[in-house]
């Protein structure tokens, strides 16, 4: 079992390394200086994560394998942790915070001993995302015909890329070993959510907040559960952690880490579009940011799609909504929401304090361009889900049932961040 | 009015309180509205509560089964959980396929299939209700193979054949 450890541990280090020069020269543009080691290492493994393995899928198609771009990537990140490791150390934090992280710590322990003793479980995961990871790693490339024999070919490779390069590392299948390196992701997750509401309120808040999250059953049961290995969760933390570093300040960096979300799941690019339209309205000086990432981000994985000539819409087909009596099935779908909501078994209180927060700071969140660039990709996303269950080739209620827990998770998480960023004493001064 | 009562499980006292707590906020203003903000959280901490110590209590159970398994190799994690898929398909045919195969498979459940389908790559799994004629390639039982006396065995596991039909039957 070590040697699926090692080799989880080896591409999580990697992918920090290279996180760590992406965020160095982020930094360097933003004049802006963080020192809070978790925030750093959690953006390093996010950031990095999706910029290693979308380098990979370029460079693949290019001929060059997945153990050669996985060894460059390697050495790129020796050269971060040499050069930008000792900038973690100087922050220290203070007894509350110590006993907080503590917590976290053993929190986070029982969900990885959870998580790792397991294989995959669910539908998602044997079907779509741990087939990719063994075709990755037994072709060692993204071919043009890699993933014609999956079920959906078109589904971006954030996850499976991550999954097979701890496989290329261990030579063999191993979802064990992939599921370290996924377990990084929701470490960033935590990390990144920990070090957010810390920064804003006093510890034993960020304490509620920090549980709130970690306590909900869905996501629970993607870190650790059943559902672990499947990209959901991932939507979620990349879509929260943008959310954080643009209340936090680092714009740019938030920016970068939303242009990864259509690189995990198809679904994030309506985010991604929906935010990136926000801010070219509000932010001129991340205009020319928003053009060169979409281009760099979004641009490589939907010219390698055209590429594959696989069949994108080979599932949803959107002139159904013409077809359908739309107004009754989007009635339908807006009360799953409205159900899937008020589920507190699935979500304990999340969405209620987002609603409460919501409407408590209503008057002014409409004049603060951030919040409403975060509020807008929200609802842009919750339209397109419902739009999604309105035109779903299946019968509506099954589908809805066997994918609304997953949907609202994509939005969970950047609930507890701006439920928790409202709450804060700071906002209300501000 | 029938119509707003049929309104109200719809919304529960999840919207309720929230639609009540929107109309207090708009109607009180100063100390009495930070009084309702505080109840408001106070509310939500409260309500949390149970969740919170159930995730800790069930997670906390769930350590020492956890740790039952926590060190074992992979191998037999996939056996115990997926049965023998991991040494059937990857350990036993996996190495007699190649790119360009096209391997029928029969008999098999939707779950064993997406298992066959992965770990049989870069060969291609087709799932078939019945065999077909001439020449082909199959994952079949033992019994299937007495329909097939002439085959060339590529790889054997358990009762399960990798077999080349030569197009005599």
């Amino acid at each position: 079992m070590m040697p699926d450890l090692f080799s989880g541990l080896a591409v999580i280090g990697v992918f920090m390394g290279v996180g760590a020069c992406i965020d160095a020269y982020i930094q360097h543009h933003e004049k802006i200086r963080y020192t809070n080691p978790i925030l750093r290492l959690s953006v390093w493994m996010l950031v990095g994560g999706g910029s290693v393995t979308l380098a990979q899928a370029i460079m693949s198609v290019f001929g060059i394998s997945l153990l050669w771009s996985l060894g460059i990537a390697a050495g790129i990140a020796c050269l971060g942790w040499w050069k930008y490791g000792h900038t973690l150390f100087p922050h220290t934090y203070n007894v509350g915070e110590k006993v907080l992280w503590g917590m976290i710590g053993v929190w986070m322990l029982l969900l990885f001993t959870r998580e790792f003793s397991r294989v995959m479980y669910t539908w998602d995961s044997v079907a779509f995302w741990t087939p990719k990871m063994v075709a990755l790693f037994e072709s060692r490339a993204v071919r043009k015909h890699t993933f014609e024999f999956f079920n959906h070919p078109e589904y971006p490779l954030l996850l499976p890329l991550s999954g097979a390069d701890a496989m290329i590392i261990t030579t063999k299948p191993s979802e064990s070993a992939a599921k370290v390196v996924f377990f990084g992701y929701i470490l960033a997750c935590v990390g990144i959510l920990g070090s957010f509401v810390m920064r804003n309120t006093t510890w034993i808040k960020s304490a509620f907040w920090i549980a709130l999250f970690l306590s909900s059953f869905i996501v629970r049961e993607h870190m650790a559960g059943e559902y672990a290995g499947t990209a959901d969760i991932l939507v979620g933390i990349y879509m929260a952690a943008g959310a954080a570093l643009f209340l936090l300040g680092q714009k740019k960096m938030g920016l970068l880490v939303w242009m990864f979300l259509p690189w995990i799941k198809s679904e994030g690019l309506v985010f991604t579009l929906a935010v990136s339209g926000f801010l070219f309205l509000f932010e001129k000086s991340l205009r020319t940011w928003i053009f060169v990432l979409g281009m760099l981000c979004i641009g490589p994985w939907r010219i390698i799609v055209k590429w594959m000539g696989v069949d994108t819409s080979q599932y949803f087909k959107f002139q159904e909504i013409y077809v359908r009596d739309w107004v009754e099935y989007a009635t339908y779908s807006v009360h799953a929401f409205r159900e899937e909501f008020r589920n507190l078994g699935k979500w304990n209180m999340i969405f209620f304090a987002f609603f409460a927060q919501t409407i408590r700071f209503f008057s002014s969140l409409i004049r603060d361009k951030v919040l409403l660039t975060i509020y807008g990709g929200m609802a842009a996303q919750i339209i397109m889900y419902i739009v999604i269950c309105t035109i779903t080739p299946e019968e509506q209620a099954s589908f809805i049932a066997s994918a609304i827990s997953r949907l609202t998770l994509h939005l969970a998480p950047t609930a507890v961040v701006v439920a928790s960023y409202l709450h804060a004493k700071k906002h209300q001064s501000a | 009015m029938h119509k707003l009562s049929a309104l109200l499980p719809l919304l529960g006292w999840f919207y309720l309180l929230l639609g009540g707590y929107a109309a207090l906020r708009v109607c009180t203003r100063g100390k009495l509205q930070s009084f309702f903000d505080v109840c408001m959280f106070g509310f939500i901490v409260v309500m949390s509560a149970p969740f919170i110590w159930n995730s800790i209590t069930f997670e906390t159970a769930q350590y020492q089964t956890s740790m039952k398994s926590f060190w074992v190799p992979f191998e037999q994690k996939i056996a115990h959980e997926a049965g023998e898929y991991y040494d059937l398909y990857y350990g036993a045919f996996h190495p007699h396929v190649k790119q360009g195969d096209v391997v029928n498979i029969l008999g098999v459940s939707t779950r064993e299939y997406h298992y066959a389908r992965m770990y049989m790559y870069p060969a291609f799994l087709l799932q078939v209700d019945a065999l077909p004629q001439g020449e082909f390639t199959a994952i079949v039982n033992k019994e299937n193979m007495k329909m097939y006396p002439h085959t060339r065995v590529r790889a054997q596991y358990g009762g399960k054949y990798l077999i080349d039909v030569g197009g005599q039957q």
